[in-house]
């Protein structure tokens, strides 16, 4: 009888090699951002409610394990946002009005633009202190 | 003649009626310029013929001996023994494929989904005339160049942990040369495609793995071009939703 084997790579895929685990960790990094997000979104809750209260979450947040964990997440979101632009030109159509476009200039585009965004916030919460 | 240096090869064995799969070991000679396909034709032609594996080229050009060759799906023809030194080197069938006998594998279904995207030039002008030259320049050409160089070899597809689990999806070869066509600026068929590669199991079931575009010999990058499909698909949808007046073609 003629049975064709299966042979899927199935749900345990990511485990196969370093290069599928990579790929996995890079997706499970979001969890760490939705955390970070949450824990921000905390933050503005507590700045509504009575100094004690916000003081005390403030505290929390400086806690040595927690500043571990920011800088987990924050290493995380580095790694995903740089290999994001990194292969960013791949999904983009390779000319603009009939002329080729490096890729150097696109992943340089984003890397522009990221630092005049974080530039932006710093000197807006520089001034927002000095006020 | 055995010569000084072997090397070891250990091969999936599977035939249907015998039994379920199991590994092979066969010692074959070590040569500085031969390939994994060559100590496979060494096995069959000197030591075991009733070993089964596709092959027809042996240059990397017609897409047929693709195995994983130490886990990584390869053409065999283009897998230097050198770059195992000093073995074992495992070869299986590709993964995600029915595995018809030893290193065979059931494509049936590829060239299904090969079918459904018509990859191929379409004209709707019936009043075209066919045997006439459609002329291009070569910045038309270059828009899709890259993706033509796709040879079939369904590497992507053994590489893609998509395909694992979601039977209907495309798959990788199929959307690249579905782009490769509507990118052409000869082609007049990218309207029939769009039903294809725009349904869920189409370009959206794809979560840009690379793995497709990291194995592929021909350097296609399957990958790249279904997220270029994906952003056409979505600007056309806001295109639609914001201006419901505009004619569409």
């Amino acid at each position: 009888m003629n049975r064709p084997l299966d042979r899927r790579l199935g749900w345990t895929w990511w485990t196969r090699n370093g290069s599928y685990f990579r790929i996995f960790l890079r997706e499970a990094t979001s969890a760490f951002i939705l955390a970070e997000v949450v824990l921000f979104m905390l933050l503005i809750h507590k700045a509504g409610q009575d100094a004690e209260t916000y003081l005390a979450y403030r505290d929390f947040l400086w806690h040595p394990l927690m500043v571990v964990f920011h800088l987990v997440a924050l290493a995380f979101a580095l790694w995903h946002t740089v290999s994001f632009f990194l292969i960013a030109p791949n999904a983009l159509p390779n000319q603009v009005a009939g002329r080729r476009i490096p890729a150097s200039f696109i992943i340089g585009q984003q890397f522009a633009g990221l630092a005049a965004v974080t530039l932006l916030l710093f000197l807006w919460v520089a001034w927002v202190g000095a006020t | 003649m055995v010569s000084e240096t072997t090397i070891q090869l250990e091969v999936f064995r599977y035939r249907p009626d015998n039994g379920g799969p199991t590994f092979q070991s066969y010692e074959v000679p070590y040569h500085d310029d031969w390939v994994v396909l060559d100590a496979l034709n060494y096995v069959k032609n000197y030591i075991d013929g009733s070993l089964s594996f596709r092959w027809s080229c042996r240059m990397g050009v017609c897409g047929s001996c693709g195995m994983q060759v130490n886990g990584e799906p390869s053409l065999t023809c283009a897998e230097f023994l050198r770059d195992h030194m000093p073995g074992p080197i495992r070869v299986e069938p590709l993964v995600n494929f029915p595995v018809e006998r030893d290193l065979v594998v059931d494509i049936n279904g590829f060239m299904e989904k090969l079918d459904h995207v018509k990859p191929y030039l379409v004209r709707e002008d019936e009043s075209d005339d066919l045997s006439a030259e459609f002329m291009q320049t070569p910045t038309q050409l270059d828009r899709y160049k890259q993706f033509s160089m796709c040879i079939n070899c369904m590497l992507c597809y053994a590489a893609c942990p998509v395909i694992g689990r979601v039977d209907e999806f495309i798959g990788p070869a199929a959307l690249a040369l579905a782009q490769r066509y509507n990118l052409d600026s000869r082609d007049q068929g990218k309207q029939m495609r769009q039903d294809v590669i725009f349904q869920n199991e189409g370009i959206w079931e794809c979560t840009f793995v690379g793995e497709c575009s990291e194995v592929c010999p021909k350097h296609v990058d399957p990958a790249g071009a279904i997220q270029q499909a994906k952003l056409e698909g979505a600007v056309d949808y806001y295109k639609r939703l914001l201006t419901p007046w505009a004619r569409r073609s």
